[in-house]
């Protein structure tokens, strides 16, 4: 049950009283809304109404919508029924009346400002199709149909109905732009007015802005109604000095989110009238876009519709530069080239291609292509389905036609991937790791390296060190290092219980011992060998050796050698900046620093803190966000000690006394220097293959 | 500021007295660069002549993204709260940087009493 005040239902009251006059019949719904202090409003609506003439509903759009559905009644010449007038009201486009959008930027010369910023009460309509006209006795009638949301169990409704003898009818016009706005008079009578403006710019958009926050400005509009855009910056002067003290407050606020929009969007609006021929070209970041060229300094790209795709997929308000949109292009093509329709009965492999049309990168001329079997082609030559558009964008890089089919053949005889990897090797998760780096697939930039080339009688070949490499399937290698690269994430495995039931994390450790099954699977081939007998028997070699994996493997030693002699420097600095002292301390080498409270000692081997005095231990570990490497430990306890009035609300232990009991409480193994310990890992793998 | 007194050698009344002003302002963000040391596993980083801007954001990134502890000078600076990005933490960031030019800022991991 809805209650609602006194004064609400004598509103609504109202309303049913002076728009039921126009109505023939209809079901009467009563929403209720809450406003500040759980205040409710009353609503009425209207559903499934019906009118005998158009007059009649001319009338009644005056109070309130007209929903679409359910609409009948309809006694006129015009149409044989209802439903005819609704056809008739969604022909072409669905709703007269639509929100300003990025599509309405193509090709419509009336926008010239893309509303983002700008709050949505404040923006008009777009009146995307001219409306349907109708003729009833000695009046024409234009219809105007928005989308609606919420209000009805419906979303189709006739907001306006403008007769010709009334000023806003000359003014309805496909293009143009419209704002109801209501006004509440001093009486209490409520006025909706309606705004329209031929084009929207800045100008108008401010114009529409003042007018919603002080409706009674709308007088100062021509024929109280229209906004001409050519008049709009002298009006808008005009307006702001008529604003309240109040209003100018409030406009104060919301206006500069025009101006935003302004800088923004104009540049939409230029690509805009690139489209439609408006202009020849222009310039955006010292980049020039024609419709079907895009130049910076010495790269072209050249494709018909250019300015079409990237006008879908580029934000031109944001940061690119012409590689990307040489990028952008390229994955478009690939796009495409999936999207062909090869024609049925067409042979297979070797026969006609069906190739998309030319585009130029740098003046050299570029055709994809494919074939009934689904072969991809870039100017003749073969490449892989997934690589098309990373070869044509390599284009970018070429400004001779022959050098870049001596590449894009290259490419056809070795994947680019197998290019890639034989330059620059290939990156492998077996160092130490941060968090972020874990989840990602791709390793890190300092991560190390396999590496690899072509032998020419042999092959691809995995190098060992500098004067041993050894012959290994590259292809699979590939798959299955990336395949170990993306599942080391550092979660947890549990094996399948026939296995022996065994759970681990997949790190480092674990991504080492399945890159060691990885290389002995890839380096066994199968060799004929001819036996006493002199027949011939087929058997797999590994042709790589404990030694070798050894070998391949101790690069992340040197990584780590690295990283120690580089948490040694860090320690030096906090060694100098606590004035901390190198002692012997209980029979070993450990830091003398003098706190505030007291004298600690820092023992190097294992930074275990101890009170220097007392020789009592302190109990301090890592916490659990510590990230540090080598001596990251001893430095960062010097710190902490040196300056231990203000850190003992962090590190509750430096408060009163020592505890000696935890000495042996927690396990920590600080690096030190470099344990190679993979001659395990290598053996336990080389054991179970 | 030196005051340097010239007396004679013959009295004590002060025959020249010069006193030389050393312009001892403390140093703009326009002249100071700082020295910014990271400890972390996958290597130390040491970022040199940055501006005081530089280092007030590669700090409050390390902290935000490592929760870091901030020494400066071997003084520890501490963030209040849990935004580190406040208007109070980057103003008394900014100011201990005013008053250190030249500073060794270190970022370390944090340790903790073993019994927490």
């Amino acid at each position: 049950m809805a209650t609602a005040s006194f004064t609400e239902f004598k509103k609504i009251n109202k309303q049913f009283t002076e728009l039921s006059k126009h109505i023939e019949n209809a079901e009467i719904h009563i929403r209720t809304s809450y406003g500040p202090n759980y205040y409710t409003f009353m609503h009425l609506d209207f559903r499934q109404p019906s009118f005998k003439t158009f007059a009649k509903m001319h009338l009644f759009s005056k109070g309130a919508m007209i929903p679409l559905h359910g609409l009948h009644g309809l006694q006129c010449k015009a149409f044989k029924n209802s439903q005819e007038f609704w056809d008739a009201l969604s022909a072409q486009t669905r709703f007269t009346l639509a929100n300003i959008s990025k599509d309405n930027t193509k090709g419509l010369k009336t926008l010239r400002l893309m509303p983002e910023n700008t709050p949505e009460s404040y923006r008009p309509l777009l009146i995307q199709k001219a409306p349907l006209e109708v003729t009833e006795g000695n009046h024409t009638y234009r219809f105007l149909t928005v989308g609606v949301s919420g209000n009805y169990n419906v979303n189709r409704a006739i907001q306006i109905i403008s007769r010709e003898d009334e000023p806003l009818y000359d003014y309805l016009d496909e293009g143009f732009y419209l704002m109801q706005v209501v006004e509440e008079l001093k009486t209490g009578k409520v006025v909706q007015h309606n705004i329209v403006a031929n084009a929207y710019d800045i100008n108008t958009a401010h114009i529409f802005m003042m007018c919603r926050i002080q409706p009674d400005l709308i007088k100062m509009l021509k024929r109280e109604c229209f906004i001409n855009t050519h008049e709009a910056e002298l009006l808008r002067l005009k307006l702001a000095k008529k604003l309240s003290v109040v209003s100018k407050r409030k406009y104060n606020e919301v206006s500069d989110t025009i101006d935003t929009d302004y800088r923004k969007n104009t540049t939409l609006i230029v690509i805009g009238k690139l489209l439609d021929d408006s202009v020849a070209s222009t310039e955006i970041q010292n980049i020039t876009f024609t419709k079907s060229k895009v130049t910076y300094e010495q790269v072209t790209i050249e494709a018909e519709g250019l300015l079409s795709i990237l006008h879908d997929q580029l934000n031109f308000n944001g940061e690119f530069d012409i590689y990307g949109i040489c990028g952008i292009l390229s994955q478009h093509i690939e796009k495409q080239l999936n999207n062909i329709t090869v024609p049925e009965g067409a042979a297979a492999e070797g026969s006609a291609r069906y190739g998309l049309p030319e585009i130029k990168v740098n003046g050299i001329p570029i055709v994809a292509s494919v074939n009934a079997a689904g072969q991809r082609f870039v100017n003749d030559s073969r490449v892989n389905k997934d690589e098309v558009s990373k070869v044509i964008h390599r284009a970018s890089c070429y400004h001779n036609a022959s050098d870049y089919k001596l590449f894009v053949k290259s490419i056809s005889k070795m994947s680019m991937k197998f290019h890639d990897v034989v330059a620059n090797g290939m990156q492998v998760k077996i160092h130490d790791m941060t968090k972020e780096e874990y989840k990602s697939p791709i390793p890190g930039l300092d991560a190390p390296s396999l590496k690899f080339f072509i032998d020419k009688e042999e092959g691809y070949k995995l190098e060992v060190a500098a004067d041993r490499s050894v012959k290994i399937h590259l292809g699979r290698a590939i798959r299955r290092l990336e395949t170990i690269n993306k599942k080391t994430d550092d979660g947890w495995y549990y094996s399948s219980p026939t296995n022996g039931y065994r759970s681990g994390r997949r790190n480092n450790h674990w991504a080492a011992e399945q890159i060691v099954t990885t290389l002995v699977e890839c380096c066994t081939f199968e060799e004929e060998n001819t036996l006493p007998d002199g027949s011939k028997r087929k058997e797999s070699r590994c042709l790589i050796t404990r030694d070798d994996i050894l070998a391949i493997l101790s690069i992340v030693k040197d990584k780590k050698k690295e990283a120690i002699e580089r948490s040694k420097i860090f320690m030096e600095t906090a060694v100098k900046l606590t004035n901390a002292e190198l002692v012997e301390f209980m029979g070993k080498r450990a830091y003398k620093v003098q706190g505030s409270l007291r004298t600690y000692a820092v023992v190097i081997e294992n930074a275990k803190v101890y009170d220097f005095d007392t020789k009592q231990y302190r109990c301090i570990v890592n916490d659990h966000h510590y990230d540090g490497a080598g001596y990251d430990d001893v430095a960062t306890r010097l710190l902490a000690l040196k300056n231990d009035s203000v850190m003992q609300s962090s590190v509750s232990t430096l408060r009163g006394v020592a505890q000696p009991q935890y000495e042996n409480a927690h396990a920590h193994n600080p690096e030190r220097e470099v344990e190679f310990n993979m001659g395990n890992i290598v053996d336990a793998v080389l054991a179970k293959n | 500021m030196n005051n340097n007194e010239i007396i004679s050698n013959n009295s004590n009344e002060v025959i020249n007295t010069e006193i030389t002003m050393n312009n001892n302002e403390i140093n703009t963000n326009a002249n100071s660069t700082y020295t910014v040391l990271i400890a972390n596993k996958t290597g130390h980083t040491t970022m040199a002549d940055l501006d005081i801007e530089q280092t007030i954001e590669n700090v409050t990134d390390m902290v935000e993204k490592k929760k870091n502890w901030v020494f400066i000078n071997g003084a520890p600076f501490e963030f209040a709260g849990s935004n580190v990005r406040s208007e109070a933490n980057m103003s008394k960031l900014r100011t201990q940087l005013e008053q250190n030019p030249m500073a060794q800022i270190m970022l370390t991991g944090q340790v903790i009493g073993g019994q927490e």
